[in-house]
């Protein structure tokens, strides 16, 4: 046989009527199977993800996000949260019956109670206690609803802030900036509907998953951006590469892949097309806006922005800058709130004092900064750790840290709302006499989840995406729209 | 046959009636020796009232009627059954007080509703009884003055009747049981007789409503109260105020606040129907699944009792049955949701669409639209305005920030009625546009930072009474302009915002002397 006949044999091969038969019956499962894992539902739908505009479940209060996350879990005891009873109780061991049946992170053995590390004294006109650490938020305090007993399912700082931001403290769930874009679609179409801003130094421990977008398509992830170098990596055009030729080159990979699409029907096809085309356009947009050089000294001395650098400051004026143009959502995360009392810089004295340095003009500024522009009252602004400190000294290992320090701690927390229809100076919950567990109006993270989405007109039970059979949702099984806090 | 005839007849029979009557008489009043304590006999004959009740019912409403069909000549004959059926409806009332005495006397009853109920009960017996008397005094004296005695009488018979039936279905069924479906003119007039005393809906907005008050107690009140109330209380339990629900009763806490799965009331609700400890108790009228979502959602959020519905979540399995009782409830939703518009045309939507405006409905099911020109800033102008024009009912959020635009666009947008949120800023408008916005009656937020309006463009705002949020930043309007128009306008919030000049100073503010920690490390 040579060459030739072969290939002819080979050709008809493939044109049998059994050869037929296996590749029909492959092809069947493969969409039978496809319609099971429910990839079926977002056909269709994907293709315009980016720029879309879904309508609200009811009209909404805030039109945009952002969430300060300061990764680590500041101490609600020298912040917010003012006990004066566990001064008093400073140094003496802790009682047995507060360690029963309790897990730490680190405490080990019978720890000393810790007093706090810093004055309070009552801010504003609404006398909501703020200690020294935070000078500048005093100014706003009579603008946010402060949240003393918040609560959350975990203690370590990966599980916690994954629950904190996707519902759950298992990986592979979609993030809350991911759900939002994908019930209301972002303002901008030149800009992603949720960008990201780290400082700190650290990702958060839990790493992109915090603002991944889960089993939702790939198209509502978090957009890091970076406020020195090139915001966004990989979206510039490598030198010799003009726009043209660029625009040129992105349009027949997205026909090659729209042919694709076609064949396959994978949604994540068009997910694919979508991040090309808006990628493309991010190549003018971001670049414009992530560039603070150009805002004036004063807004500058307000924030205490270092243009080119990277920190926390900067990353909340662009926050102001992106909400401006209209990103739906802006998740910032500032790590290094972690005050174990392992070294200085991680004491709850000077180290969270010094921490708080980083966050309080920024922050103050953030606020007043959006009021005067009108923007306050349609962006919501949270604020918060994944989880609370122990009114406990962290002794790991059994013995006493060198420095002053505090263990991770799940049932009592501090955090704080401003904007977007929730009241203002406004102390919302109550924790007992050492602040060790909420006593009054608890609220747990799907609470509070729950009353995020409902302020952007999302109904928390109605956002749902079918996941694995059953429709998925951020509050999971829970949430309960805090009522209490809304102006 | 003749009427002396038939009088001779029952005369025979009624004394046979009489001496049933006598016997039955003196059997009861051996039983009901001693109230307090009474015996099993005593409480089994008292069990026997909610069956024997309905035997006088039927016998005196039956002489009632044969009363009536004896007065037609042709039906004359049934007046020989009249003394056997009222004799019987005596007898029959008289062993249903003395039931219903044992029943009362065996605990577990007090109240107005349970006393009316006695005394009229032992009326009724007695008046029945005299109309039997009656009956025969007619016979041999059929004078007018007898007749209409006798006719008043039985009629009072039945009155009396009819009251003390309703007020026994009361006290088993509860309050309420029998007009909740009636026409409204029925139930008013029912409202008026003992023991119904409904109360009106005390508040005026779905939100104000008390959870407690107008949407729990009802439910007690329609299936509970009537065993666990003023008039009875089983199990020592009352469930018709505030501080008894928390009191609790013979099984304990009636709830645990915020969990409604530990809560007794709860539990008893959901056994099955056929339990011995199903509340309410086998053959009574159950409480629906809606209500006992309502319970259980009222117990979960914490069993509050004067909490409004406007404090509270309300989720969707809830909703409805709330919403049936309160009419549609808003949250707090924007006032110009009050306003009825049509729809929109699609095909307007898409126009303004093509010049690069963002135009969505404000929410699912709201003909209201708002609109947005962020993707088009640089490039909108006055020109672009007239796209909306078409839309000018709908669009109630629009925000050209940004834009191009001047006066003469204001001049179009005074044709949009509806506008409630309004973004001007950062545009070339002046104080002569805003002239177009002084008609704005739904007006709510207006923001003017970043253009060259003056105290004189204010002017133009004062007759705008819903106005709440006004941005005046980097415009040229001075603080006593403000103050003029927040004298006219007091619910008005405004900003000038801040003055970059301040900002040294607050800058000098962080640099003051570092704290130092008051306790220190051991």
């Amino acid at each position: 046989m040579d060459l030739q006949q072969e290939a002819r044999h080979e050709v008809l091969q493939y044109i049998t009527r059994r050869h037929f038969l296996r590749q029909s019956v492959t092809g069947m499962g493969a969409m039978a199977l496809a319609t099971l894992l429910g990839c079926g539902k977002t056909l269709g739908n994907a293709s315009n993800a980016s720029a879309s505009l879904q309508v609200p479940h009811f009209a909404p209060k805030a039109k945009r996000v952002i969430f300060l996350h300061m990764a680590g879990a500041p101490s609600q005891l020298e912040l917010f949260d003012y006990k004066p009873e566990l001064e008093k109780l400073h140094d003496q061991l802790c009682p047995d019956s507060l360690l029963e049946g309790k897990r730490f992170a680190f405490i080990k053995g019978v720890p000393k109670m810790l007093g706090p590390q810093a004055r309070f004294a009552p801010r504003g006109e609404s006398g909501i206690y703020v200690s020294d650490f935070l000078p500048h938020f005093h100014e706003v305090v009579d603008k946010v609803t402060i949240l003393k007993a918040m609560y959350t399912d975990q203690f370590n700082h990966a599980p916690a802030q994954l629950l904190m931001q996707t519902g759950s403290p298992r990986l592979g769930r979609p993030s809350m900036g991911s759900w939002v874009t994908y019930g209301l679609g972002s303002e901008n179409e030149n800009l992603p509907g949720f960008i990201v801003l780290l400082s700190g130094g650290n990702q958060p421990d839990a790493g992109r998953s915090v603002f991944g977008s889960g089993f939702l398509p790939t198209v509502y992830q978090g957009v890091q951006c970076r406020s020195h170098g090139d915001p966004v990596l990989y979206v510039s055009d490598p030198p010799g590469t003009d726009r043209d030729f660029r625009r040129q080159a992105i349009r027949a990979i997205n026909d090659v892949n729209q042919l694709a699409y076609e064949e396959t029907g994978d949604p994540e096809i068009l997910s694919r097309i979508a991040q090309y085309e808006m990628a493309f356009r991010m190549q003018i947009s971001v670049p414009e806006v992530m560039d603070i050089s150009r805002e004036p000294e004063w807004v500058h001395a307000m924030y205490g922005t270092e243009p080119g650098k990277t920190s926390f400051a900067n990353n909340c004026l662009l926050a102001r800058r992106l909400v401006e143009n209209g990103v739906r959502f802006v998740q910032l995360f500032d790590w290094g709130w972690d005050m174990h009392g392992t070294g200085p810089a991680e004491s709850v004295d000077t180290g969270l004092m010094e921490r708080c340095k980083l966050v309080d003009r920024p922050i103050a500024a953030l606020i007043k900064d959006l009021e005067q522009r009108g923007l306050l009252e349609e962006t919501l602004i949270v604020w918060g750790g994944e989880f609370g400190r122990t009114p406990m000294q962290e002794n790991r290992n059994g013995v006493t840290n060198p420095f002053l320090g505090r263990d991770h701690h799940s049932e009592a927390f501090t955090m704080w709302m401003a904007g977007g229809g929730i009241k203002q100076g406004f102390s919302f919950g109550e924790t007992d006499e050492i602040g060790y567990f909420g006593i009054k109006d608890r609220v747990h993270v799907h609470d509070l989840q729950a009353t995020i989405l409902h302020q952007l007109g999302l109904d928390h039970e109605r956002l749902t995406y079918r996941f694995q059979g059953r429709d998925a949702r951020l509050t999971d099984v829970s949430g309960r729209v805090v009522k209490e806090i809304l102006a | 046959m003749k009427y002396a005839d038939i009088l001779k007849q029952h005369r025979k029979r009624s004394y046979m009636v009489a001496a049933v009557l006598g016997v039955a008489l003196c059997i009861l009043a051996a039983l009901a020796v001693d109230p307090e304590n009474p015996s099993e006999l005593a409480l089994f004959v008292g069990r026997l009232h909610p069956l024997v009740v309905h035997l006088p019912i039927g016998f005196l409403i039956l002489a009632a009627i044969l009363e009536m069909l004896s007065r037609r000549p042709d039906l004359e004959r049934v007046a020989a059954t009249m003394p056997f059926v009222l004799g019987l409806g005596g007898v029959s009332a008289i062993f249903s007080v003395l039931a219903g005495y044992l029943l009362g006397a065996s605990g577990g009853y007090g109240g107005p509703t349970v006393e009316w109920h006695e005394r009229l009960g032992i009326c009724v017996a007695i008046v029945s009884v005299l109309t039997f008397a009656l009956w025969f005094v007619r016979q041999a004296r059929p004078e007018p003055a007898v007749q209409r005695a006798y006719t008043g009488l039985l009629s009072l018979t039945v009155g009396l009747l009819l009251v003390v039936g309703h007020l026994g279905g009361t006290l088993t069924h509860g309050e309420g049981y029998l007009t909740e479906y009636a026409p409204a003119p029925l139930r008013y007039a029912m409202a008026l007789l003992p023991g119904e005393n409904r109360e009106e809906q005390a508040f005026s907005r779905p939100g104000d409503a008390v959870v407690y008050r107008d949407l729990i107690h009802p439910i007690l009140a329609t299936h509970c109260i009537s065993c666990h109330g003023p008039d009875k209380q089983k199990g020592d339990l009352r469930l018709d105020s505030p501080e008894a629900i928390q009191e609790g009763g013979d099984s304990g806490p009636v709830l645990v606040a915020g969990k409604a799965s530990n809560s007794e009331i709860i539990k008893r609700i959901w056994l099955p129907a056929d339990h011995d400890d199903v509340m309410p108790p086998k053959g009574r009228r159950p409480v629906t699944v809606a209500e006992a979502e309502l319970l259980r959602w009222w117990i979960d959020a914490g069993a509050s009792f004067d909490q409004t519905l406007a404090d509270v979540d309300v989720p969707s399995s809830v909703r409805p049955t709330i919403e049936r009782i309160t009419g549609p409830l808003n949250d707090g939703m924007p006032a110009i949701l009050a306003v009825e518009v049509p729809p929109a045309d699609p095909a307007q939507i898409e126009k303004a669409r093509s010049v690069g405006l963002t135009v969505s409905p404000l929410s699912e099911g709201v003909a209201f639209l708002q609109a947005h020109a962020t993707n088009v800033a640089s490039t909108f102008g006055d020109e672009h305005v007239q796209a909306l024009l078409p839309l000018a009912d709908q669009i109630t959020w629009l925000d050209l920030s940004g834009t191009q635009i001047s006066d003469s666009a204001l001049a179009v947008l005074a044709r949009f009625p509806n506008l409630s949120e309004l973004d001007l800023s950062r545009t070339n408008i002046s104080d002569a546009g805003l002239r177009h916005l002084s008609d704005k009656k739904h007006l709510e937020y207006l923001n003017l930072y970043g253009t060259t309006v003056t105290d004189a463009g204010l002017a133009h705002l004062a007759g705008l009474q819903e106005l709440r949020s006004l941005y005046l930043w980097q415009t040229r309007v001075t603080p006593d302009g403000l103050k003029r128009l927040q004298e006219q306008l007091p619910r008005l919030k405004a900003s000038l915002g801040l003055d970059p000049a301040d900002f040294d100073s607050t800058m000098q503010a962080y640099a003051a002397p570092a704290q130092q920690p008051v306790t220190q490390a051991p």
